[in-house]
């Protein structure tokens, strides 16, 4: 529909000419216009979000001068020479009112939600996407009967896909956006990634910045979808009671048509080696929380494996040293410490390390119970009990996943946007199992300094000095 | 048991590496309606029973695909008292993490954990479940460690007091997330001075003392109403030996557990308001429905389905599709077994359109219950439920739970089956008829998280604000 693509294309251009500040503060007036409509008319408008805005523009004087006292004193952005730039606003209300209307007009030619009730009606099961910092995935449970109805439309979606609902699905994403912003968990991860990364993409939110996404158009998106979904860049994977010699000779009769792209593997971005340890404060009015960081290497690389060991010893149970110390004999987190790596695992990551301090602890003191334990890990060779107790782990951990078709579904298709090779899983299973103490002191050794560190800590806002005088050591 | 889709094989297609010759390949259906499926072929996996002679009853559902074990002994509980709220969660924590008076904690865990074992306890306000997992040939020596905790149990108090920090630092961090706001204030609106709708505070978790776990221990763990499964790659017969073995020589006494009260009145409809400083607003809604007796309950069940589960609902479409209010909105039902049940419905949206998502959340609730689904509706809902059962049988330790569950509230263990047949005999009318009768538009109670100053309506115009305020302390 391009009458809904120009319309989105006016209002970019406008949103881009009035610059963010200006935009912002004439949509806070706008905003408090809209509340303050009387409540018939509220009550009439109801959710009809056309008229909504039309009745803000009646509202809305033509021209400056109607606008209240404060704003004609005190801004200087509403001189004349600016006046321009009030009637582009006024434009982009009623494009706003458009775009909407549009939206709906656009219903008639939509028929919702088909692919989902197609699946559903024969009995489907978590059918969804996400996009990760590695992959995006597309994933639906079916009864085995329903091979060929998936090859059917997987095959259909994917070569003849036609986006007809961008713009209110934007909107939704926005809403997704707006989720996380008020999640404490969240809003430290975002803050921590960004700090911990110059230059890797790893250090972006997977949904990007709220700006390029109220400004992406339809076309944008179908751009990136012509690039990168490709059979070139892509792997199926089917896990069930299926006929492997029937699976291939259906994948070949259903998507053999489906033509390649010119994607290769374009992130040749390298992370600059980091040059002192990074500290970052987020203000925020809720209970306090840390991450530390340090930029380690993936699979293949050898001491991926002892980092993957190393984590499993200070983290994941009750005997682990996180639990065991900071947690049940000191007492000085909600919970114990996590220790994991990420935020994909395709290029060198983090090791990062998260905690809750319980009060009366502050961020300080938990951040050194943490550090004393990485310090540990350089200094003493781990038991060869506690060793063994990992690897026994992990082997169970490999059986029991094998009782999952979903986890083995991840797994393949992990491998393969990981590594390219399928048979890294078991590859590296081996591995891991062969790490020693000493590898585990030297590779502590290597990663965990203070150099190569990223530490954020949230702290409430009346808190702050306490948070960040570290070396005052007081800590109840 | 070896269910026909379970992992018969693995595989995977490079797409660039997949090359055949030509002239297998057949030509594509015209629409996905042309291609031809085989009929489905499975059935409900067996299970068995076992009775042992102080009361115990066991259910077995095996298993051999992998060589593990599960277990799990539910043991019926009473609600908490109101000036302890939280002693059952704290019990059941110090049971599992405090070690017995011969094993101490740490040494207990060791043992567990080097042989890559889980025990786990858990509780709600009327069972107390005490759980295993690990290999099968360690199964003796987890049933030998559950039955040393709980007759054995040490109850340290340097881990009651751990447990009790923990459970305060959650209080303080309880106000952290709208959304979990939100919730907990609808719970204690919609189950006032019910169980179900209180939470722990600060006075409650410090008046309880290791007494009152000791007493409760003593009350719970009691086998004449217990109920013992297990799942995976063990035999009938050897767990009716184990059972034995490990549990048959406590003595069982009829004792009263205090059983769940009835619940009274909601609160009065209308706005309940918190005031949060977030960019979104997290807006639920809901009322008391019916119970699991009720003659409706699978009707409600594919009603509620219609109205907000999945992408294809009717809250879905209008509020996320059509309008891009919300990233997740949903509306669910519950038919609990001892006492009323609950309908909800939530969303979370930027405060500038609040006033417009609860509008339009409450006109498609009263469309909906004014006039119920459509034949497409109803039709599409049906198929999905029938032909999804087949899911409800994927995991062996899944369909154990289940069947622990129904044998512990004493309903029938075809229940699975009655149910199926019960969604297979839906009409429209029943739908529509619960449609009608269960969902009260007019009742709700509102509860909005967020900043009503940014909002693009007042609150007042959706009914008389409450105010809500944290906890004093």
């Amino acid at each position: 529909m391009n009458e809904l693509e120009q319309v989105a294309i006016r209002m970019k251009e406008i949103q881009i000419a009035l610059k963010s500040w200006r935009y912002e503060m004439f949509d806070e007036y706008a905003t408090k216009i809209k509340a303050e409509l009387p409540q018939e008319l509220r009550e009439e408008i109801g959710a009809d979000e056309a008229a909504g805005w039309r009745a803000v523009l009646k509202q809305l004087p033509y021209n400056t001068n109607g606008l209240p006292e404060e704003w004609t004193n005190k801004i200087w952005l509403l001189e004349d020479r600016e006046y321009q730039y009030w009637t582009m606003y006024r434009e982009l209300l009623e494009q706003r009112a458009q775009m909407a209307e549009l939206i709906i007009k656009q219903r008639e030619y939509v028929n919702q939600a088909a692919l989902e009730k197609i699946y559903d009606t024969h009995g489907s099961q978590r059918f969804n996407a996400f996009t990760s910092y590695d992959q995006t995935t597309y994933m639906v449970g079916l009864p085995s009967n329903c091979l060929e109805l998936w090859m059917y439309i997987e095959s259909d979606r994917f070569q003849n896909p036609v986006f007809r609902e961008f713009y209110s699905e934007k909107d939704v994403v926005i809403e997704e956006k707006e989720m996380y912003a008020n999640q404490p968990g969240s809003i430290i991860y975002n803050t921590f990634m960004k700090t911990a990364y110059d230059a890797h993409p790893y250090g972006k939110p997977i949904l990007g910045w709220m700006s390029d996404i109220e400004l992406t158009l339809r076309t944008d998106m179908e751009e990136h979808f012509k690039r990168f979904y490709a059979p070139n860049n892509c792997q199926l994977t089917i896990v069930g009671d299926v006929d492997t010699k029937k699976v291939f000779k259906l994948a070949e009769q259903y998507f053999k048509s489906w033509q390649p792209s010119q994607v290769a593997d374009e992130m040749t971005v390298v992370e600059p080696e980091q040059n002192g340890e990074r500290r970052v404060v987020i203000e925020y009015d809720a209970e306090p929380r840390l991450m530390i960081g340090y930029h380690v290497p993936v699979e293949p690389h050898p001491d991926a494996y002892t980092l993957s060991m190393i984590s499993s010893i200070l983290s994941g149970g009750r005997t682990t040293r996180f639990y065991k110390s900071i947690f049940d004999k000191q007492g000085l987190t909600a919970s114990a410490p996590g220790a994991w790596r990420g935020p994909g695992d395709r290029y060198p990551n983090l090791f990062i390390i998260n905690a809750t301090p319980k009060s009366p602890h502050t961020t300080a003191v938990v951040e050194e119970a943490i550090l004393s334990e990485i310090e540990k890990l350089k200094d003493e060779s781990v038991t060869d009990r506690e060793l063994e107790r990992v690897r026994n782990q992990l082997s169970m951990q490999k059986i029991q996943r094998l009782g999952s078709n979903r986890w083995l579904a991840f797994a393949l298709n992990g491998a393969y946007v990981d590594r390219g090779d399928l048979h890294s899983i078991s590859d590296d299973f081996d591995r891991l199992m062969s790490v020693t103490p000493e590898d585990i002191q030297r590779v502590a050794s290597k990663y965990f300094t203070k150099k190569n560190r990223t530490v954020a800590l949230m702290v409430k806002p009346t808190e702050v000095a306490d948070a960040t005088e570290l070396e005052t050591g007081e800590s109840e | 048991m070896k269910l026909k889709y379970t992992i018969t094989l693995i595989l995977t297609i490079t797409l660039l590496s997949a090359s055949l010759p030509a002239d297998i390949l057949a030509k594509k259906p015209q629409s996905y309606e042309d291609v031809k499926l085989p009929k489905l072929k499975w059935q409900i996996p067996e299970y068995s029973e076992f009775k042992i002679d102080n009361g115990i009853e066991g259910l077995v559902v095996e298993d051999d695909e992998i060589p593990m074990v599960y277990y799990t002994i539910v043991f019926p509980a009473p609600p908490d008292p109101q000036d302890k709220v939280g002693l059952a969660e704290m019990t059941a924590w110090t049971l599992r993490n405090g070690g017995s008076t011969n094993i101490h904690a740490d040494s207990l865990n060791d043992i567990i954990e080097f042989e890559a074992a889980w025990i786990g306890i858990w509780n709600d306000q009327e069972q107390m479940r005490i759980s295993g997992y690990g290999h099968k040939d360690d199964l003796a020596f987890l049933l030998g460690l559950t039955r040393e905790l709980i007759q054995h149990p040490a109850y340290p108090e340097d881990k009651i007091e751990l447990k009790r920090s923990t459970m305060l630092e959650n209080i303080r961090r309880k106000y952290d997330r709208p959304n979990g706001i939100a919730h907990r204030e609808i719970e204690k609106l919609i189950y006032p001075n019910h169980p179900w709708g209180r939470e722990t505070s600060e006075a409650t978790v410090n008046a309880i003392q290791r007494d009152d776990l000791i007493a409760y221990h003593n009350l719970v763990i009691n086998f004449s109403d217990a109920v013992i499964g297990f799942s995976g790659n063990i035999r009938k017969d050897d767990a009716k030996l184990l059972s034995d073995k490990y549990f048959g020589d406590f003595k069982s006494n009829k004792g009263s557990i205090a059983v769940l009260p009835p619940v009274g009145d909601q609160a009065e409809t209308g706005v309940y308001y918190f005031k949060k400083d977030v960019s979104q607003a997290f807006v639920t809604v809901g009322h008391q429905t019916i119970d699991y007796y009720d003659p409706q309950r699978i009707a409600a069940e594919l009603m509620n389905y219609i109205l907000g589960s999945g992408f294809g609902s009717r809250l879905t479409k209008r509020i996320r599709v059509d309008e891009g209010l919300s990233y997740s909105v949903w509306s669910g039902l519950w038919t609990p077994v001892p006492v009323k049940g609950e309908f909800r419905a939530s969303a979370a949206t930027r405060l500038d359109q609040a006033g417009r998502t609860l509008a339009l959340m409450k006109s498609v609730i009263a469309e909906y219950a004014e006039n119920g689904p459509t034949e497409e509706e109803f039709n599409e809902a049906q198929k999905k439920y029938v032909n999804s059962y087949v899911w409800k049988y994927e995991d062996s330790a899944d369909i154990l739970y289940r069947l622990t569950y129904l044998k512990w509230r004493g309903l029938p263990l075809d229940t699975p089956q009655r149910d199926l047949d019960a969604y297979q005999n839906l009409k429209i009318e029943d739908v529509r008829k619960a449609a009608k009768e269960l969902l009260q538009p007019d009742n709700l109670v509102i509860v909005v998280v967020g900043d009503e100053e940014k909002m693009d309506r007042p609150l007042a115009d959706f009914g008389k604000v409450h105010e809500l305020k944290k906890d004093e302390g």
